[in-house]
């Protein structure tokens, strides 16, 4: 291991040592975004309604994917539960929309207020002692929330699911209703990624990247760390929670079955794929996941299908071995990964600029993962 | 296929008191039976069929025939191929992919090629409606067909085969629920096999005979597939002497049901109705053993398969009830199925050797689900056959005008017949079947429900 | 009251198997710290590996266990020496990039059995023989009671092993601080080695006292979270409060759901979860488990 590694802060937005000036660094910045916005923009105008709808479950998981990241990333909690949360913001939608007569966007707001109440209430007993029984606790939610759907049939549909009214584009808008479904949760997707940017540059976030680091050195540094953990936790599950009325206005219908344990694994594996503690990471860990057993969510000209399609049975091995592997190759995730390798050219360059030795301290952030 | 006139059946009146089909033996080439008999609300005469009538006026952009050419149907399928569904339903798969390759090569449907396209849902209902969106979409199936699971098929029924949808097929459904018959909201889905709730009316009217003032105690899945057995159970004991003395439920996900069956076991009823799928079926029958309890045991015909009975030991399947309308192709019970109907036992080893021929392997020849998909394959071609046209419309009028269909492995007596909003239940014949410890064995005559399934599924 | 005995009873052999899993969850988080989220995938695994000395090359049933032990010991200290070690070498005190490690064991296991072993459940023969024995009114089965002295069996084997012998001390000096341990010489990768191993040997005799509701890859999928519950109540550290959490969770989720409608038998698993997260709040350390000093 060289020093560079020991040295290298993915959680750094960008790297601050390198030769280039601020003003040429927010240029890059600027173009990089317009080029996320373009892209964001023209995926419905390109993709066929069918791919749109696979884009929108690419959008469902990664806001699950982004509460994991910021309980995982930065607060070096785990939570095998976040399926669950989805369901719950899920079933909230589905049951107020079909039932009760709420409109979509009304019934988005309390499917984040329940998941966000429900991950405070396990987050409470779970969070105070230590991070590990987070992983415990959330686990065995995984695993009783379907059996709660179904033990509650009259409310929710139970086996046979709940068929929830289409989230209709208004005409205004000239919208088709895939490419309507898709911009309202992109557009909201996109503000949750800048909220939670701030977040993790609060003073609530840097305690909380503190006490993943050293979690007994963060509670004698004075930080009010389980009341911070579980708000924090609270707001993780939140945003699972919007990802599962997103995955509702998608499908158009909740069964137990799309709400078990493997739906939390996979929106674990989408976060250490796409790499914990980076901004984007969660988001090209959610289009990993759906891509890989579906395929043509590309263009096909950029990209064949992977075998997987073909071989389904052989996707929880890959998606294992992805875990154990990036765990022991590369903790950082694909973008964590490419972020520590431009960083690690510019130290180099710098180094071999400026003649000396690069800043020692720090800890390498992300292998908490 | 053979076309034959309706069998005359007697029903006995009211439907609590007499699923008995007294008339009839059900040798498969009756030619001739004289229509009427108690009236039962479907066709009596063979040839004219009341014509059923789509709508496709209510249809969201109606394409009538996307996916046929002139040489190809393409069908599209969804069904768990992997996780813990995947084995016994790819099988299913394999049958009718073994049966359509058997009538490509013999020249397809009229000139035309079956392109089965499928995909892989997991049993995972959302899953279904993506990749039936893709199937439909961007594949441009002609229809789906044998999508297996009820949430599955109700993940996209509204989308694609209600009136005012866009009007696709979905054909057979590999699911009993009793949601299959609502013909008027969805015309453009068909079930296939008999309703859960057809079997737990003809256990009863069994019960009856056996035992006239039975108690009987119930263990069901906790889900609408259990209730649906339930709620069917306590409408067909209606007026009789019958009483359901104690209800268990259990988890799908807990297969270990000693709890429930101890419970069960506890009130000493004469007879027990098992509504159950998957491991939960043997332990059980093992539970019932152990318990040192000997009731009238019935299980749901989820259970019947060879590899689940496999998993419990002789003593604990022998004599177990349960019903059947589809010859088991077991290897070792040939004797069963000659003492029933010679030909039938012919049709098993035609169906054998066709199976091997088209690149099954000899346990596939022996497998139940693979004759239930092979039978599926049959069905299917023998509706696209009879349509008068390759439109959604026509094929849709075909799968619900169907007359006495004969499909070969289906046991004496039992055949396809469906009459619109009439009649929308494909097989409603059913016998009453007893395990020898090694094989299934009909017990007395068929039972015919044809056209009366409604009768038992409960209100609302 | 029989009745009541007779649930007793079922509860009991429940919470056999629970007690046995937990052990083996108690074993790694002893020598590591740990919560192996892959505890049950492993037993499961290695019930299939049994399952092929038993069915496959015909041996009979108890050596079969046996080997499959033997087999599961080495396979737990490769996954320590090959998967755990070089992850946990590089993330010092942090425990995440090890679970989620553990959490791809899950996964990958989950996909191998049936991939090597068909997905078609497998008949898996009772351990202990069918039959039961009467006892004020209520019969408890050959299972259960086998169930409960293998149980007993095993906490003997594990005190005898960590009070009396050489490794067993080594592991244990290992367990409550390492780094003290490594100065006095103990080597230490080779205790985390066995106790993986150990515990994934002691955990396939809660896959075979299980299997016989037929085994297939889900097969432990349920009792994971109860033999969870287990050790959270008995103490995350304690093989004796394992076995005690796990009676306790078996009997009381089973006459729970006889008794409370409210719960019922499509509902165990409620009280099971209450019981991880009132055990968190109201005493973390569990009944017999010490409670755990911070170091800064």
């Amino acid at each position: 291991m060289s020093a560079a590694t020991a040295t290298a802060t993915a959680t750094a937005p960008a790297p601050t040592a390198g030769g280039l000036s601020p003003a040429a660094r927010t240029a890059i910045k600027v173009v990089v975004w317009v080029a996320v916005v373009g892209v964001l923009y023209w995926v419905p105008q390109y993709f066929t309604p069918v791919q749109v709808g696979l884009f929108t479950k690419v959008i469902a998981l990664a806001f699950a994917a982004l509460g994991l990241n910021l309980l995982t990333g930065y607060s070096g909690l785990i939570s095998v539960g976040h399926g669950a949360f989805m369901g719950v913001g899920a079933y909230t939608t589905a049951i107020l929309v079909a039932d009760h007569g709420w409109s979509h966007g009304a019934a988005l707001v309390a499917s984040a207020a329940a998941a966000f109440v429900l991950g405070v209430l396990i987050g409470l007993p779970a969070l105070r002692i230590k991070g590990l029984y987070l992983a415990l606790v959330t686990l065995a939610l995984a695993t009783l929330f379907p059996e709660v759907v179904k033990r509650y049939g009259d409310v929710t549909g139970g086996t046979q699911g709940l068929r929830v009214p289409k989230f209709k584009a208004p005409e205004a808008t000239d919208l088709a209703n895939d490419q309507w479904i898709y911009y309202v949760a992109v557009v909201l997707l996109v503000l949750s990624f800048v909220a939670v940017r701030n977040l993790v540059h609060s003073r609530v976030g840097r305690a909380l990247i503190a006490s993943r680091d050293n979690e007994t050195a963060a509670e004698t540094m004075g930080v009010h760390l389980s009341a911070y953990r579980v708000v924090v936790f609270g707001i993780s599950a939140m945003l699972a929670g919007m990802g599962g009325a997103v995955n509702v206005w998608q499908t158009n219908f909740v069964d137990p079955g799309q709400f078990g344990i493997v739906l939390s694994i996979t929106v674990l594996v989408a976060v250490v794929v796409g790499g914990a503690a980076t901004i984007l990471g969660p988001a090209v860990g959610a289009y990993l996941v759906v891509w890989l057993p579906n395929g043509d969510i590309l263009p096909p000209a950029v990209m064949p299908d992977l075998i997987l399609k073909d071989n389904p049975e052989l996707i929880d091995l890959v998606f294992g071995a992805a875990l154990i592997a990036l765990m022991m190759l590369a903790p950082y995730g694909l973008v964590g990964g490419i972020k520590l390798a431009l960083y690690r050219l510019k130290q180099r360059r710098a180094v071999a600029a400026a003649g000396k030795a690069p800043p020692g301290g720090g800890e390498p952030a992300v292998s908490t993962a | 296929m053979v076309k034959r006139s309706r069998l005359t059946r007697l029903l006995a009146l009211g439907m609590a008191v007499g699923l008995a089909a007294t008339a009839c033996g059900g040798g498969r080439d009756d030619e001739e039976s004289s229509g009427g008999g108690a009236s039962n609300g479907t066709t009596s005469g063979g040839e004219q069929a009341t014509g059923f009538d789509i709508d496709t006026s209510e249809c969201t952009d109606y394409q009538p025939d996307t996916g046929v050419t002139d040489t190809s149907i393409k069908i599209g399928v969804s069904l768990p191929l992997s996780g813990p569904y995947g084995t016994a339903f790819a099988a299913i798969s394999r049958g009718y992919e073994y049966y359509i390759n058997s009538v490509n090569e013999a020249g397809g449907v009229d000139g035309r090629q079956i392109e089965v396209i499928k995909y892989d849902d997991v049993y995972n209902a959302g899953t279904t409606k993506s990749n039936i969106d893709k199937l439909v979409q961007e594949d441009e199936v002609f229809a789906t067909f044998n999508v297996i699971g009820t949430p599955n098929n109700l993940a996209f029924r509204d989308d694609y085969n209600a009136v005012d949808s866009l009007c696709v097929p979905n054909l057979f459904t590999g699911t009993g629920s009793q949601l299959w018959g609502q013909t008027e909201a969805y015309p453009f889905l068909i079930g296939s096999i008999p309703a859960y709730p057809t079997e737990a009316a003809v256990f009863v009217d069994y019960l009856q005979q056996q035992k006239p003032d039975a108690t009987l105690a119930v263990l069901k899945q906790n889900d609408d597939f259990g209730e649906g057995y339930a709620e069917a159970l306590v409408t067909a004991i209606e007026g009789t002497d019958i009483e359901i003395v104690q209800e268990e439920v259990y988890n799908s996900d807990s297969p270990d049901v000693t709890a429930q069956i101890t419970a069960l076991a506890g009130s000493g009823a004469d007879a027990v109705f098992v509504g159950a799928t998957g491991l939960a079926c043997p332990n059980a029958l093992k539970a019932i053993t152990g318990a040192g309890w000997d009731p009238i045991t019935y299980i749901s015909a989820t259970c019947t398969s060879q590899t689940i009975l496999n998993l419990a030991a002789p003593e604990d399947t022998t004599d177990v009830l349960s019903t059947g309308y589809i010859a088991d192709p077991k290897a070792g019970c040939e004797a069963q199925l000659e003492a029933l109907d010679p030909e039938l036992a012919t049709n098993m080893e035609d169906f054998r050797a066709q199976v091997q021929a088209n690149g099954g392997s000899a346990e596939d020849a022996s497998n139940g689900f693979v004759a239930y998909g092979w039978s599926m394959g049959q069905l299917l071609e023998e509706t696209l056959k009879s349509a008068p046209e390759l439109t959604r419309e026509s094929v849709m009028e075909a799968a619900y005008n169907l007359q006495d269909v004969d499909l070969p492995l289906l046991l004496p007596g039992v055949s396809a017949n469906t009459n619109g909003v009439e009649d929308p239940f494909v097989i409603e014949s059913l016998y009453i079947i007893k395990y020898s410890g090694t094989c299934w064995e009909t017990q007395g005559e068929v039972v015919d429900v044809e056209g009366r399934t409604k009768e038992y599924i409960p209100e609302g | 009251m029989s009745e009541f005995l007779q649930f007793f009873f079922l509860g009991l052999g429940r919470g056999a198997i629970y007690a046995t899993l937990a052990i083996a969850v108690v074993i790694i988080f002893r020598a590591t710290g740990l919560l192996n989220f892959a505890q049950g995938q492993m037993a499961m695994f290695s019930t299939f590996i049994v399952w092929g000395f038993y069915d496959g090359f015909g041996l009979p049933l108890w050596p079969s266990v046996l080997l499959g032990m033997v087999v599961s010991f080495l396979m737990g200290a490769l996954i320590e020496r090959l998967l755990i070690r070089p992850v946990s070498d590089k993330a010092g005190h942090n425990p995440l990039p090890v679970v989620i490690v553990t959490i791809g064991l899950f996964l990958g296991f989950q996909a191998l059995a049936p991939w090597l072993w068909g997905e078609t459940a497998k008949p898996f023969p009772q351990l202990f023989g069918s039959g039961s024995v009467e006892i004020f009114g209520a019969s408890i089965d050959y299972q259960t009671l086998g169930t409960l002295a293998m149980l007993a069996a095993e906490v003997l084997v594990l005190y005898l092993l960590f009070q009396r012998t050489k490794v067993g001390l080594a592991m244990r000096g290992v367990a409550s601080n390492s780094e003290s341990a490594a100065l006095v010489g103990v080597p230490v990768g080779n205790m985390l080695m066995i106790g993986w191993g150990l515990s994934a040997a002691f955990g396939v005799l809660a896959g075979v006292a299980t299997a016989d509701v037929g085994l297939d890859s889900t097969l432990m999928l349920g009792p994971l979270i109860y033999a969870f519950a287990a050790a959270t109540l008995g103490g995350f550290d304690s093989p004796l409060g394992a076995v005690v959490g796990g009676l306790i969770v078996g009997v009381v989720t089973e006459l729970l759901a006889h008794y409370v409608d409210a719960i019922g038998n499509d509902l165990k698993l409620l009280p099971a979860f209450l019981l991880i997260l009132v055990v968190l709040l109201v005493r973390p350390q569990g009944l017999f488990g010490k409670a755990q000093v911070t170091r800064v």
